[in-house]
């Protein structure tokens, strides 16, 4: 019974072949067979419409519109490979649902003649091509193989270095199944694992909420993923966490996202730079009216999606952070720090010939004399473990404490007293530590020396060094604080804020500065400090004559002391 | 009848498989039911079945541009290329003309999903042709609707009728046979005016995308009689179905006697696909890849359709191992995607009691009607041939001759080597085989790697 053809169809298939120029086609028409009334009636419907529009074959006239409306239906109530009851259900329903047995569209139901239908086939071999190659190998399983070793390995890689069992092979088959150097090598290789932090999971799980399986628009939120990273992962993670049960049910009312989208498109935009958001150089910033910021658009559409800026935590997922190399020429400084801080050797001592020789009494010794923290009874000191010795009240001592002599000295005080000995900590002493000893022993010797021969020098020659002295003091004087140049004159950040106004102190200085260094402007502003080196030009320009008459009057002045 | 019919397995078939594991990734869009993800569920159950140890795994190169011209328009194929979902907008009058939009979607990634498709069934058409294997599997193949510059059932580039057209570089007839639910269109086309290619389509009739594959389509001008469609009705059991593809594809081979086989195993005639309505089970499903492994022609197995992703996983599975000839347990191993198979766990599946619509009167009637045409046949379509020239190099390229040249205190190179494949007949493969007859070297390697496996676990915990 079954050829579902009636003479007019097969008229009107001829006719088309015709009207394709092409007249090959010398099929009798096949003798026509019964079919059932109903089907039949079908058939002719749906033949005079494919008559119709012969010449307009082409023309994608959609076979019905009502099936179409259908079918999307059903795509959009697909979801469900899973129930096994529902497929059946489907299956059962399918022979009379036309909707189902007709997804899809736009097909004239022909099969077409012509150049525009058909491959063109080169005749048979005519030479022997030299072919290029068409792929890569994976693996092949070897004649020689050991089928236990294979198992052994393949369990290894996979179990043990997590590697994918296609991965393991092609890496047995690339160590030509030398499986010592492949296990090496399986051992080596690390595998990318696409592993997804809590935030991002969160942050699909969200999205998912919100878009359904619209990777694209997951993919536009969360954009330091690839598009198949996340397909993998929902593919991957499908069966665990049930996500059909996270979709919302708005879901195919209205594409809330779309209509954001369009809004987002529609906003003020500045060509590129830097989102205020996450800080992430983008080439498209857009106004967010709320914050009154300008923000990258995956800041924007979670900010219009979520009400609330796109957490920081997301960022700095994006970010790599960097480590800043330590600059070639801060090294030796760095090296120098670390030096000083290693534990003191006495070297130093030995190098410079300085310091007093080391006695057994300075390992006991209290150098601190900050009287509140000093134990009244007697006390020990003690080698500190602590890092910060100072906040166990105690004090600054030094030197390690470990001498036979020492211990002694201990036991000594110890049975003298008949009491408890309050143990004091101290640091164990390092380099600088040392060192600044040394210096200090070194000033502190200068300072003896001094007083001894004090003495022995020409009186005279000592008040011409105190005049001397007194001379210089007196120059130190003539720098005020503000006219300073060092960091006091600036603010914490070591910038000097530039003021406009002249306040009468500045006046003062600048007319002092003018007295000494005249009109060296560039001088006199690094002096100054608060002002520019035109400021003070015009400073000077406006008031020229004043400043000239002050300097002469001082100069004067200068002239008539320096005389006495 | 000079028929090589039906032969008795002598001989290790040599299997090439196809995969990219980009193919998963790629997503048609929501609520559509072609899923690719299903193909890469296919090969983690290959995998861990173990399947891996008959077969050659290779990863194709995409197909490029000009290999898809070689049967789509240019026009197409640059529209294809260039469009994308960010500028669609652009492309409107463009995809109302190629039909891309409703059914076929313009999805991320769609050229290099139709690059990797493509570009599988050329490298498994070309290695047949190098007879480098007999059996050629590319599962991210079958997209048998595609036309030549119009797309149509989820399908853009057809990877089928590229394949068949480089298998027609080297053999005289090619067979291509479609067991998808959906008629094969597409492929049917293209070759509807050529003797060379017979296609063969078993599927469901009436009503049904994509409306074409009347039992009275035969084929045009040349082609007349090349072209065979077996309409079927709803619900059709393995059973009834071996009974009308037997017969059928029995008389197609002793008639046409084709040199290389194309079966696209489009999995949407199983039980319980979400757009076929057919019954079948994986063990009908399945002997129609056993009957051409039967045949001792090159065999080339593409997917198709199949909307139901766990039962493609499985239909496709089992025909691997089929053409692996190796028995399979029905426990599925545990791997990746195990969740998905819930809630039996295991591979086979069973067929449903839904009526089936195909009397078998109206088989019969169906069967003497195809036979009734090929038996109108001209025996054995001969092609006019050019004698193929001599090769000059063909020492160079020549596999035997390498291997007999070789040296033979010295390991066989590896592009030798890595084509072979172990003999079932082959006694001599490993420690676990007859008495300890481990040669020295051997017995010492594997020692040593023991202890400095053990020195390195060691070192890495």
């Amino acid at each position: 019974m079954d050829s579902y053809t009636s003479s007019d169809e097969d008229a009107s298939r001829k006719e088309n072949i015709s009207d394709e120029g092409l007249n090959m086609l010398n099929a009798s028409p096949e003798p026509m067979e019964e079919d059932d009334p109903e089907e039949q009636a079908e058939q002719e419907e749906e033949t005079s419409r494919m008559a119709r529009p012969i010449r307009s074959m082409r023309k994608r006239e959609t076979t019905s519109g009502e099936s179409m409306g259908d079918e999307d239906e059903d795509l959009e109530d697909e979801e469900d490979e899973d129930e096994e009851a529902e497929a059946r259900e489907h299956h059962e329903s399918g022979a009379h649902d036309t909707s189902f047995s007709n997804p899809l569209s736009n097909v004239d139901n022909l099969i077409h003649v012509g150049t525009e239908y058909q491959a063109i086939i080169q005749p048979t071999a005519e030479q022997l091509e030299k072919e290029p190659c068409r792929d890569q190998q994976i693996w092949a399983f070897p004649d020689e193989m050991n089928e236990n070793r294979l198992t052994e390995y393949i369990s290894e890689a996979t179990g043990r270095y997590q590697l994918p069992i296609d991965r393991a092979l092609f890496i047995l088959n690339k160590q030509s199944n030398d499986f010592d150097a492949a296990m090496v090598q399986a051992m080596r290789r690390k595998e990318i694992h696409d592993d997804w932090t809590a935030e991002e999971i969160s942050l699909f799980s969200t999205c998912f909420f919100h878009f359904g399986k619209r990777f694209k628009k997951i993919h536009a939120a969360m954009p330091q993923r690839s598009l198949s990273s996340i397909i993998q992962y929902y593919y991957n993670t499908k069966k665990v966490q049930n996500y059909k049960t996270m979709i919302n049910v708005h879901l195919n009312e209205t594409d809330t996202y779309d209509e954001l989208f369009k809004e987002v498109n529609h906003l003020e935009r500045v060509p590129s730079g830097y989102c205020e958001n996450c800080n992430a150089k983008s080439d498209l910033l857009i106004l967010n009216r709320v914050m009154s910021r300008h923000e990258c658009k995956p800041c924007i559409l979670y900010f219009r999606l979520m009400r609330v800026p796109r957490p920081a935590s997301l960022r700095a997922l994006t970010k790599r952070r960097q480590r800043v190399l330590c600059p070639e020429y801060m090294k030796i400084y760095v090296y120098g720090y670390l030096e000083l801080m290693e534990p003191a050797n006495g070297k130093a001592i030995k190098r410079l010939g300085i310091g007093k020789e080391k006695e057994e009494d300075d390992d006991i010794m209290v150098v601190d004399d900050c009287l509140l923290r000093k134990p009244s009874g007697p006390y020990i000191v003690e080698q500190s473990i602590e890092a910060d010795p100072i906040d166990e009240n105690t004090c600054r001592m030094t030197r390690c404490f470990d001498t036979p002599a020492a211990l002694a000295l201990i036991d000594n005080i110890k049975r003298k007293h008949h009491m408890c000995v309050p143990l004091v900590w101290r640091v164990k002493q390092t380099k600088c530590m040392e060192e600044n000893e040394i210096l200090n022993e070194e000033a502190r010797q200068q300072m003896f020396r001094a007083t001894m021969t004090y003495s022995r020098v020409p009186k005279g020659e000592i008040a011409n060094w105190k005049k001397d002295m007194m001379a210089l003091k007196g120059r130190f004087e003539r720098f005020t604080p503000e006219l300073d140049t060092t960091a006091t004159n600036g603010n914490r950040s070591g910038k000097v804020r530039i003021n406009y106004g002249w306040s009468p102190e500045e006046k003062k200085n600048a007319i002092r500065c003018f007295h000494w260094y005249k009109d060296n402007f560039e001088l006199i502003a690094e002096l100054m400090a608060t002002k520019t080196v035109e400021q003070i030009k015009k400073f000077y320009m406006d008031n020229e004559k004043l400043i000239l008459e002050s300097i002469d009057t001082y100069r004067a002045e200068l002239k008539s002391k320096l005389g006495k | 009848m000079n028929s090589n019919g039906p032969l008795m397995e002598h001989g290790k078939r040599r299997v090439a498989y196809y995969y990219d594991s980009n193919i998963g990734n790629y997503y048609y869009g929501q609520g559509h039911v072609m899923k690719p993800h299903r193909i890469r569920m296919t090969h983690h159950l290959v995998l861990n079945y173990g399947l891996y140890r008959n077969l050659e795994i290779f990863r194709p190169f995409p197909a490029s541009f000009e290999d898809m011209t070689r049967f789509h328009s240019d026009e197409y194929m640059t529209f294809l290329k260039s469009a994308n979902p960010d500028n669609l907008k652009s492309f409107n009058k463009q995809m109302l003309k190629f039909n891309v939009g409703e059914d076929c979607p313009l999805f991320d990634g769609l050229y290099e999903f139709c690059q990797l498709s493509s570009g599988g069934s050329l490298a498994a058409a070309t290695k047949l042709n190098k007879q480098k294997v007999d059996i050629a599997i590319n599962w991210m193949g079958g997209l048998h609707h595609a036309k030549k510059s119009e797309a149509s059932g989820f399908c853009y580039t057809n990877d089928i009728v590229l394949g068949i057209l480089e298998l027609l570089k080297y053999h005289k007839r090619v067979l291509y046979v479609d067991i998808d639910v959906h008629h094969g269109d597409g492929v049917e086309e293209a070759f509807y005016t050529t003797d060379r290619v017979m296609t063969v389509s078993f599927h469901k009739y009436g009503d049904f995308f994509p409306g074409t594959g009347d039992l009275k389509d035969i084929g045009a001008g040349k082609g007349k009689l090349y072209s065979v469609n077996v309409p079927l009705r709803d619900g059709i059991t393995d059973v009834s179905y071996q009974s009308i593809f037997k017969p059928i594809m029995t008389k197609v081979m002793e008639r046409f006697d084709p040199c290389a086989v194309v079966l696209q195993c489009g999995a949407d005639s199983l039980n319980g696909d979400r757009l076929g309505p057919f019954n079948l089970t994986l063990k009908g499903h399945g002997e129609c890849a056993r009957f051409f492994r039967s045949y001792n022609v090159p065999l080339m197995m593409v997917g198709g359709g199949g909307y139901t992703p766990r039962n493609v996983a499985r239909c496709w599975t089992y025909e691997t191992s089929i053409a692996v000839d190796k028995e399979v347990p029905n426990e599925l191993p545990y791997n990746d995607y195990f969740e998905y198979f819930g809630p039996n766990y295991r591979l086979h599946i069973e067929s449903s009691n839904a009526a089936n619509e195909n009397s078998s009167d109206m088989l019969a009637k169906l069967q003497t009607d195809v036979i009734a045409n090929l038996e109108q046949l001209t025996f054995v379509p001969s092609v006019q041939m050019r004698p193929i020239p001599e090769d000059a190099l063909s020492a160079l390229n020549d596999d035997s001759l390498i291997a007999d040249q070789a040296n033979p205190d010295k390991r066989l190179p590896p592009q030798i080597t890595d084509g072979m494949i172990q003999d079932d007949g082959d006694f001599y493969d490993g420690e676990r085989e007859g008495d300890d007859r481990r040669n020295e070297s051997d017995a010492k390697r594997a020692a040593q790697f023991e202890s400095e496996g053990g020195e390195k676990r060691q070192k890495t915990e």
